[in-house]
């Protein structure tokens, strides 16, 4: 029998085995001594099962431990988010890896090269990572070895994502030579990254339009203030109507017409202007090297493209107010201050200009919406102006411009309705019922936005009914405002003797009959009696009706 | 007899045998790549040893938290001749130290235990 290293430790059950062999070729034994021998033989050979046994359990419970540990540490190393792996001098990934690693590499790494692996466009890093791998196991000294890695990128990106990378030199097998290894550890930071640098651009700019914000245009100042940015121009504009917007659309739609307007800033200033959200509806155009010049002409720009803006924006529009220094006597802060002065004073300027321009949008933008409001107000403006002349030999000339204005705007809260619904042909179901009930209300806020306090009371009394049975309040009699009762025959006679999108016209005779029955009713009995009896003159053919 | 003194490794136990003390010391690990090599020097100084030592006390002290099969083989050959020499009328006692939170260990010293007539005592540490 061949003795192996590994058989030594049985050194003696083999010395056993090889005496018994040898006796045996003797040949000459007597039997008493083979009995013996065989009793020896025996007692040893149930020894060695013995231990045999003993040992096998003993190599059970350690197998079973070591495993436990291996799994222990395997889903320590798996859940610990990072990706552990190791690499000897051919540089090939060891079978032993955290699976972050496969995740991180998409693939996987099991006697993958490294390199292939850390492979990047950046040729000169992926020259270093070659050149450092190959070094760290040709050298023996282990500072220097250290120094080597020093030279390595601690964040690289790997498959578009951010992933730090720690080097450590290992020895994984104490018997084995040039068990050396190299371990990486790998952490992916994209997540993170993203939030900090999402944290970082919102210190620093509007979430909603994405501008720089006050907090970076105060932080650079002081960098600003340098004799190559003079003159200097500060550009203050504050937007309008935007408030009408956020009440009648809601913020969503407020939003987008700030986004609209920040656009705006951007397309007219130059590419070196500083462009920021100021506070809620104001933005502030920093112009550094803007002499006056430069500074009025981006504001004319900007006002002309708010001109050229289409009808579904509104009429937005900004108030502007510039400032230009030649030197720095002047600190920003104080630029900003007068350029705010100057826009301010621009806005009270143009607020009636505004006004109108805003009432102009939203009438096209309901008559866009729906053709049956094309000249309505103005047929309505039309009556109702000869029924003022008449009534008392003609009202008081602000009370005259204020009906006026009603009967301009007194379907204005439509514009916030859904086309479907304008344009809707048939019976309104109970939701749509509700929905477009809610246009007095809606025409009430946008007046106030306007500052019309005497029109909002009026137009959120139009679809209130003499005899108590109208919306949204059920008002009474005279509760209701004078000029909506007035309005209110007006436009019922008008949407009678014209095709609607749910009902064809009926002619003037037979409207004027219906607003009869409705006397005391819907309408104030006063009022429709005056209506009627002058109706020759009132609904003259010359008010655009198109009746006959 | 000269003192027998061996390091504690990676992956071989720190040995004291020190006749003077009567005290025979093992603890640690053993996993060498070649056990008999380890353990050889250990046997033959415990055969001279425990020789000579008929009638008196022998305390040995084992505490090894992780051995191969080959180093199980090679203890199993040192508790040997531990019950030798007790056969032979040493008194020979022997604390098998295990770590009380570690069953494991607790297990293989009742199977290293077993078999053998001399005291041996398992106590958890």
């Amino acid at each position: 029998m061949k003795v192996r290293k590994s058989v030594t430790i049985f050194e003696d059950e083999i010395a056993v085995y090889d005496e018994a062999r040898e006796y045996l070729k003797q040949e000459s034994f007597n039997k008493d001594e083979l009995v013996q021998k065989f009793e020896e033989v025996i007692n040893k050979y149930c020894r060695l099962i013995n231990t045999t046994r003993r040992l096998c359990s003993i190599s059970d419970v350690q197998s079973k431990e070591l495993k436990r540990r291996e799994i222990e540490i395997k889903n320590l190393l798996d859940n610990s988010d990072q990706g552990f792996l190791t690499f000897g001098k051919n540089l090939r990934v060891d079978k032993e890896h955290s699976s972050e690693c496969t995740r991180i590499f998409n693939k996987k790494i099991k006697n993958k090269d490294i390199l292939e692996l850390l492979h990047a466009e950046n040729e000169a890093q992926n020259q270093l990572f070659a050149n450092v791998f190959r070094a760290v196991f040709d050298l023996q000294d282990r500072e220097a070895q250290l120094a080597c890695l020093g030279d390595l990128p601690n964040l690289i990106k790997i498959n578009e994502n951010y992933i730090i990378v720690k080097y450590k030199i290992i020895n994984t097998d104490e018997f084995e030579e040039n068990s050396e290894r190299l371990m990486l550890i790998l952490t992916d930071i994209t997540e993170r990254k993203k939030v900090e640098d999402q944290i970082l651009f919102l210190s620093f700019h509007d979430k909603l339009t994405a501008l720089f914000n006050r907090a970076y245009v105060e932080g650079v100042m002081p960098q600003l203030q340098t004799e190559s940015n003079l003159p200097f121009s500060i550009i203050m504009a504050d937007l309008n109507a935007l408030k009408l917007v956020n009440d009648v659309f809601g913020h969503e739609y407020g939003d987008k017409m700030i986004v609209q307007a920040a656009k705006v800033f951007l397309k007219c200033c130059r590419k070196s202007d500083i462009i920021a959200r100021w506070g809620g509806d104001e933005f502030l155009l920093v112009l550094p090297g803007a002499n006056q010049q430069v500074c009025a002409r981006i504001c004319d720009n900007i006002k002309a493209m708010f001109d050229s803006l289409p009808i579904e924006q509104m009429g937005l529009s900004a108030a502007l107010g510039g400032a230009t220094i030649e030197n720095w006597k002047t600190d920003i802060s104080e630029l900003i201050s007068v350029a705010d002065h100057v826009m301010y004073s621009n806005k009270l300027k143009e607020s009636k200009n505004t006004r109108e321009t805003v009432i102009f949008s939203v009438k096209k933008l309901l008559e866009s919406k729906c053709s049956a409001y094309i000249g309505q107000s103005e047929r309505v403006e039309a009556i109702a102006y000869r029924f003022a002349q008449l009534w008392e030999s003609g009202e008081e000339q602000q009370g005259m411009a204020d009906l006026l204005l009603l009967a301009r705007l007194h379907d204005i809260g439509k514009v916030a309705m859904p086309a479907e619904l304008l344009n809707n042909c048939t019976a309104l179901s109970e939701c749509e019922l509700k929905t477009i009930r809610k246009y007095p209300e809606i025409g009430y806020r946008m007046a106030q936005s306007i500052g019309e306090p005497v029109l909002a009371q009026s137009l959120l009394a139009l679809q209130e009914q003499w005899g108590g049975n109208g919306y949204p309040y059920g008002l009474k009699g005279d509760q209701i405002p004078f000029f909506a009762r007035i309005i209110a025959i007006i436009k019922a006679y008008d949407v009678m003797t014209h095709d609607q999108p749910y009902k064809p016209k009926m002619s003037r005779e037979d409207a004027l009959r219906e607003l009869e029955r409705c006397a005391g009713t819907q309408f104030d009995p006063n009022l429709l009696r005056f209506f009627l009896d002058n109706a020759c003159y009132v609904i003259d053919s010359t008010s655009g009706t198109s009746d006959e | 007899m000269e003192r027998l003194v061996l390091k504690e490794s990676k992956s071989t136990p720190f040995v004291d045998f020190d006749a003077d003390k009567e005290i025979l010391l093992i603890k640690g690990q053993a996993y060498p790549e070649d056990a008999f090599l380890f353990f050889r020097p250990l046997l033959e100084w415990l055969k001279e040893y425990l020789g000579g030592k008929v009638g008196q006390e022998v305390r040995i002290e084992i505490a090894l938290s992780y051995t191969n099969t080959s180093s199980s083989k090679c203890i199993m050959m040192i508790l040997d001749l531990f019950e030798k020499a007790a056969e032979q009328g040493v008194n020979v006692t022997l604390k098998w130290i295990c770590n009380e939170h570690n069953e494991y260990e607790q297990e293989c010293a009742e199977e290293f235990k077993e078999d053998y007539t001399f005291p041996f005592e398992i106590v958890l540490a």
